[in-house]
């Protein structure tokens, strides 16, 4: 089983950045046991622009990100399911939902994937990532390398 | 009063919305596009070295971070008062055409296409890439996904990375075309030729042959006389990366044409209190609100507005299918909002030719590839045209080269009043007795998607949809009605 951690944010816009927060920590603290079956990709694009990391044949996906939400800091685990598609007039809009359905109809080998986010305030240009989001980020790195070892060592695939 | 609101909600809340105002009988009387725009960006580069800004200001965009790198870039060679060598302008070139190429494509068939290709009254769910391939089949969404993917990949090549490119520098690029990067370059141009021809192709068999999309293409309302702004090279054409702006009127006659370095005389920025968008509008026209006409200074930049601004195609079958264009659509300038999406293909096949025009020109091999800047820094103003239109960076530094003043005119906020004009007309027309459905929605949708429109840069989108939600009050704003789309 190959696994990708896909880590997204922009580095510039103060919490948002959290997803790459996290991708750092877990490149500092992956063990080697795990490394050689963990891919960790940092990415800022938007939507649609995803679609590549969902082709390059993991077994499955798992998606680090921020999520506005009421009180920043809490690591949330959100459903693929739960995302629905939406028609999009603009690429920043068209997103994960729409590339699973896609992905589908192409027949292509469907990564599972996990989305796990952390929630921050209204994010801007310039700021630090704030202490709660910190402490959060760490948090989910140590998380993410239970569950990587989870799946790649306790599993008897 | 009743009001409908379309509210594009996405992971950052508030992006944008609009707001349709309905009088006692259901008509429309109003429609504003609202935009929470991040403005933040002009203020993070100040105190900072010039030349990180071509590294800085892709992190505008998850979409389209090689415009806002270009146009940095070329803010630099004339902050730092250089003029690159020749192949480093090929190199810049040919990348910038590949991008050009690749953003087309994906509004083409993902975004815009769909409500052709699918049809504009498809229920929702299939006006999408999912219906495109019920319509065209399987393989050519994976022959979409492979070239696309074929043309990031010379993106990463040649640019160091895809999404915060790293090859633009003052006076050049970071290295030369190696032979074997070339040969990669070449066989993708090869294949992008094929695939914008497919495309074109495409556009014609499954659109123009069907005479209801033609004359929704042409009904009035999607119609609009503005002016119109691109970059032309010497001959009046059409480029990309570099030129003139030119701007003509809405009788096709030029206007005005100008350096990007003297934009302040030409453009200026209009302000209205229900929004942060700075409506952009010609100095020498004037202000006169949202009206079209000769009379009023708004213009329109992208796909449609290039081919209007300009006499013709750089490219033989890109002239070729600009011909058909205006024959088709009654002569040149054409003020149909929903042609943007046939310019939008026309550029596409000019990006592919102008692709293998560059790689086959043996200039673009050649070593010399910088020159170093060795003038003082003060003023340096670029311009490119970004998929969404025209695009200007201007940056004021010491004479260390530290930005003390930065503005950023992006190609969206140049459509953003004549989007507003497009809303408020495709409302009208559509919405009668204060009767609203899915159908209506994203008709009314049409008429800004068309723009392809890129609002709230700077961050990427998770759940990544975009729930539209549809609110109808009574004359005592009261909800009657709600429709949600997610």
């Amino acid at each position: 089983m190959r696994i990708l951690v896909l880590a997204l944010g922009n580095d510039i816009l103060g919490d948002d950045a959290v997803g790459l927060l996290v991708a750092d920590k877990l490149e500092r603290l992956l063990p080697e046991e795990l490394r050689s079956r963990v891919d960790i990709v940092k990415s800022s694009q938007a939507g649609f622009y995803l679609l590549d990391y969902f082709l390059m044949g993991h077994d499955r996906v798992i998606v680090v990100d921020s999520i506005i939400g009421p009180e920043s800091g809490k690591i949330v685990e959100i459903d693929p399911d739960s995302l629905k598609p939406a028609s999009a007039p603009s690429p920043h809009y068209s997103g994960l939902p729409e590339i699973f359905s896609l992905l589908e109809k192409l027949s292509s080998p469907i990564p599972d994937v996990e989305i796990y986010a952390i929630t921050i305030n209204e994010p801007y240009i310039g700021a630090d990532i704030s202490e709660p989001v910190k402490e959060a980020s760490e948090k989910l790195a140590n998380m993410l390398i239970l569950r990587l070892r989870e799946l790649l060592l306790d599993s008897h695939e | 009063m009743k009001e409908i609101v379309i509210d594009p909600i996405t992971r950052l809340e508030g992006h944008g919305k609009i707001v349709i105002k309905l009088d006692e009988n259901g008509e429309v009387q109003k429609a504003l596009l609202q935009i929470p725009e991040l403005r933040g960006f002009e203020k993070f580069l100040v105190g900072r070295t010039a030349e990180d800004a071509p590294q800085i200001t892709p992190r505008i965009c998850g979409v389209c971070p090689w415009a806002h790198h270009m146009a940095s870039t070329k803010a630099l060679d004339d902050l730092f008062k250089v003029d690159p060598p020749e192949p480093a302008k090929k190199i810049r070139e040919f990348i910038y055409n590949v991008f050009m190429l690749e953003d087309h494509a994906i509004h083409f068939y993902v975004l815009a296409g769909p409500d052709f290709i699918v049809g504009p009254k498809a229920p929702k769910e299939e006006r999408n890439l999912v219906g495109i391939i019920k319509k065209l089949g399987v393989d050519l969404v994976k022959n979409i996904i492979v070239t696309r993917k074929k043309l990031r990949n010379l993106e990463q090549l040649l640019g160091g990375k895809i999404t915060h490119p790293v090859m633009g520098l003052p006076g050049g690029v970071a290295k030369p075309l190696s032979e074997d990067d070339w040969k990669i370059c070449y066989e993708t141009s090869k294949e992008a030729l094929e695939f914008a021809k497919f495309t074109l192709e495409t556009f014609k068999n499954v659109v123009l042959s069907n005479d209801e999309y033609v004359d929704l293409i042409k009904s009035d309302a999607y119609t609009h006389k503005t002016y119109y702004m691109g970059l032309v090279d010497e001959k009046n054409q059409v480029n990309f990366y570099d030129g003139k702006i030119r701007v003509v009127d809405p009788d096709g006659n030029e206007y005005v044409k100008f350096d990007a370095k003297n934009y302040l005389d030409h453009m200026a920025e209009h302000v209205e209190p229900w929004t942060y968008v700075r409506f952009t509008y010609l100095k020498g026209v004037g202000w006169k609100g949202f009206v079209d006409g000769k009379d009023s200074g708004i213009f329109s930049v992208a796909p449609l507005a290039r081919l209007n601004a300009a006499d013709g195609m750089a490219t033989p079958m890109a002239q070729e299918a600009y011909k058909e264009f205006y024959e088709t659509l009654g002569g040149r300038p054409v003020h149909h909002t929903l042609a943007f999406h046939w310019a939008r293909v026309i550029e596409m096949v000019y990006a592919a030719e102008r692709m293998m025009e560059l790689i086959e020109d043996p200039d673009i091999k050649d070593p010399n590839v910088r020159k170093l800047p060795e003038a003082t820094p003060d003023v340096g103003i670029g311009v490119v045209e970004a998929p969404r239109g025209t695009l200007i960076h201007h940056y004021e530094t010491d004479g260390k080269g530290i930005i003390k003043k930065a503005n950023l005119i992006v190609a969206t906020q140049n459509n953003s009043a004549r989007m507003v004009l497009s809303i408020e007309k495709a409302a009208k027309s559509l919405i009668h007795g204060g009767k609203v459905d899915d159908g209506i929605l994203n008709m009314i949708e049409m008429a800004f998607r068309a723009y392809d429109p890129c609002h709230a840069c700077a961050t990427h989108s998770l759940p990544g949809s975009m729930p539209l939600i549809v609110r109808i009050y009574d004359k005592d704003d009261n909800l009657i009605k709600e429709i949600r789309r997610d």
